[in-house]
């Protein structure tokens, strides 16, 4: 997987909200969900494609994490919220940390 | 045990009455694990099953069936909620901040009894699937329509996260040991058996942690068969 290709992908709208308001959805790694599922999970809520939700889901599962999605705090509650629905190990933080 | 297929245009495995029995009973653990009122027999009550109604209250499907996702009353609390103590249902409600407690705290005091009603709700549902059958289907039919499978594929991640934390399973390696283990075993199973079982029992507690081991990988090869034909679905 082109690793040098996920990171620009994911900084482009933190840097396009560029205010305190920013937040972020991250994912983390854990031993049990399935590669297949994470990237079903990753296409069918955010409504990725099937190549971004694979580059999200290899950086999960290779660097311990991804950023998954941003926005206002309350958006990253619903998407967090989500996660936890589908059993993902998910938090938010402020973006840009 | 058979993987999902595609049948009928709903996607169908099939499990003998023991399996049947053994997940039923896992799904139940996880849902009493939650939260889920138990009734007087231990098992939980379930709002949505008639009991003795075989597949009947299934039947209805559609929204009202496996993918409904009804919360409580109360979606959020009023009073900030404890971190659960056991580390499985952490894992299922985790902190959503790692480094804000009050970010973590505000999110568990809105998003906890939400979370914890719908997936109370998916495995008592999943569970009513197993236990009673649907009409029209082989009684060794798991039969789960296309608007069913995503609750049920988030259903088998919640328990195979419960039981992975039994078996203190943290790590790729780990799991992919247990995996090795199962096919080792599965290869040897023959052959113990013209042995005879002496002197390969082990005590109570290995045995106990083989069948744990062992309901974890079927519901990973039932997780992994659906979330691919569901997958393959979506991109058609």
């Amino acid at each position: 997987m082109p690793a040098a290709t996920a990171p620009a992908e994911v900084v482009a709208p933190e840097s396009g909200l560029g205010t305190a308001d920013a937040w972020v959805t991250l994912v983390w790694n854990d031993p049990v969900n399935l590669m297949s599922y994470v990237t079903y999970v990753f296409e069918s809520y955010f409504g990725y494609p099937r190549g971004k939700a694979e580059r999200l889901m290899r950086q999960v599962h290779e660097e311990g994490r991804a950023a998954v999605s941003t926005g206002t705090r309350e958006a990253m509650e619903v998407d967090v919220q989500a996660m936890h629905g589908f059993g993902l190990w998910a938090t938010m933080q402020r973006g840009g940390e | 045990m058979r993987d999902f297929r595609k049948v009928r245009g709903a996607f169908v495995a099939e499990l003998e009455p023991v399996e049947r029995q053994v997940v039923a009973g896992v799904l139940a653990d996880v849902a009493l694990l939650l939260g889920a009122p138990a009734g007087p027999d231990g098992d939980p009550l379930d709002p949505a099953g008639e009991p003795g109604a075989g597949g009947a209250a299934g039947d209805g499907a559609g929204p009202a069936g496996l993918a409904s996702s009804a919360a409580g009353p109360l979606g959020w609390s009023v009073e900030a909620l404890p971190v659960p103590e056991d580390p499985a249902v952490r894992r299922l409600l985790p902190d959503a901040s790692r480094e804000d407690p009050e970010v973590a705290a505000e999110f568990r005091r809105l998003t906890e009894a939400d979370l914890r009603a719908t997936k109370i709700t998916r495995l008592l549902a999943l569970r009513r699937a197993l236990l009673g059958g649907r009409p029209g289907w082989p009684a060794e039919a798991l039969v789960v329509t296309p608007d069913e499978a995503p609750a049920v594929a988030a259903t088998l991640t919640d328990v195979r996260l419960v039981l992975a934390d039994r078996l203190g399973l943290t790590t790729d390696a780990q799991v992919d040991a247990l995996y090795a283990d199962l096919d080792a075993e599965a290869a040897a199973r023959p052959r113990r058996r013209r042995a005879g079982t002496a002197g390969t029992g082990g005590d109570a507690a290995a045995e106990a942690r083989r069948s744990l081991a062992a309901v974890y990988g079927a519901l990973t090869y039932l997780q992994e068969t659906l979330v691919t034909l569901l997958a393959r679905e979506r991109r058609r």
